[in-house]
């Protein structure tokens, strides 16, 4: 046993101390006398009863306080249509197309063939005997003819 | 560290991974998960041992997750995860509350020196004793100190800080009156000191003298 001091009488440290201690327990706040070896073996007491557990209701009121100290990011504004990018970016797109036609219809050369000879009749049905298995000799014979025509037509348009 | 250990270390790595990420990304239902993830243990092996006081513990994790939530956006992913980066935060915090307690009257006493080798960093993830086994350790301890104390002392404590009765209840249950109460808890408590130092291989504080204020009880 070591309470060899259990029967003396209190000295006046001890009494100022007793009555440091006993407030600090119930408050958590210290005076100048607070025995912080006696504070800190009550702590010890309480720290093995219970492990140091957060209590649940505790943990969720200090989540809470702490969402609310720390401003999250702000959510974005909700733009009117006529301000929103694709509403800016439109004309420019529309504009930006039709200066490049402008300039391939521009610089485009003159393409031959806008008039050119129209197959005959006859050489589009031997176009299509030979493709379903007949004879080919028609389709020779009207493709001689059609290239004649052409050549001719083209003769015609280049001739300087 | 055992496989399954390590399996169940990594499995937590990577759910905290994906947490981070998505709190780094403005998700604050992902800061809750994490929050809940790692306040329990700061404050059972961080605050509470070096700052003695629930309510200073709690205090202190508030502000501990206050700034891990403006600095997590910066955060850069380390190997053992945030615990060791939120455990030197709350260390820091538990250091700044005690450079202030005098000003604000604050009574803080730590005793994370009495805990000794029950006492565990919490920065170190693979050494980290099951919680309810290391409640049971410091449950045994005290368990085997009290019946030490002299039958007054022990009575005095138990009625106190186990059952929690306010003073006049422990003194009317003492027969004595609420002043020679206080004086005799203080007592009590000097002893159980003493014995629970004596008893196991806790490391004393520094001189463990009896009115030795803050100095030698900061961490």
């Amino acid at each position: 046993m070591s309470d060899d001091d259990e029967s003396l009488p209190p000295t006046a440290d001890e009494l100022r101390e007793a009555a440091a201690l006993a407030a600090a327990l119930d408050r958590s706040h210290g005076a100048p006398e607070l025995p912080v070896d006696a504070f800190a073996a009550a702590g010890v007491v309480r720290y093995a009863r219970d492990g140091g557990a957060l209590e649940d209701a505790a943990a969720e009121r200090i989540l809470d306080d702490v969402l609310a100290a720390v401003p999250g990011p702000a959510p974005a504004a909700e733009r009117p249509w006529w301000k929103r990018p694709w509403v800016l970016l439109l004309p420019t797109g529309v504009g930006i197309a039709a200066a490049g036609a402008a300039i391939l219809l521009t610089l485009r050369p003159g393409v031959p063939g806008g008039d050119l000879p129209r197959p005959s009749v006859a050489l589009l049905r031997a176009q299509a005997e030979a493709a379903s298995g007949g004879s080919s000799d028609a389709l020779d014979a009207e493709l001689t003819r059609y290239r004649a025509t052409l050549h001719a037509s083209l003769e015609e348009r280049y001739r300087p | 560290m055992p496989p399954e250990a390590d399996d169940n270390r990594r499995a937590r790595l990577r759910r905290e991974r994906a947490l981070v990420a998505r709190a780094q990304g403005g998700d604050r239902d992902a800061f809750g998960a994490l929050y809940r993830l790692h306040a329990p243990e700061l404050f059972a092996r961080v605050l509470l041992p070096r700052l003695g006081s629930r309510s200073a513990a709690e205090d202190a994790l508030a502000e501990t997750f206050r700034k891990a939530l403006e600095q997590l956006p910066r955060w850069k992913p380390h190997a053992d995860g945030l615990r060791p980066w939120l455990s030197r935060i709350a260390a820091n915090e538990a250091t700044n509350m005690h450079r202030v307690s005098a000003r604000s009257g604050r009574a803080l006493a730590s005793f994370e020196g009495l805990l000794g080798p029950l006492r565990e960093s919490a920065d170190l993830p693979g050494a980290a004793l099951d919680a309810r086994e290391r409640q049971a350790r410091l449950r045994a301890r005290l368990d085997a100190v009290l019946p030490r104390l002299s039958p007054r002392y022990r009575r005095a404590i138990e009625l106190r800080l186990v059952e929690e009765r306010n003073r006049e209840a422990c003194a009317e249950a003492l027969d004595v009156k609420l002043g020679t109460f206080d004086v005799v808890l203080l007592r009590a408590l000097r002893a159980f000191r003493r014995e629970w130092e004596r008893l196991g291989d806790a490391t004393p504080l520094p001189g463990g003298a009896p009115r030795a204020r803050s100095q030698e009880e900061t961490p």
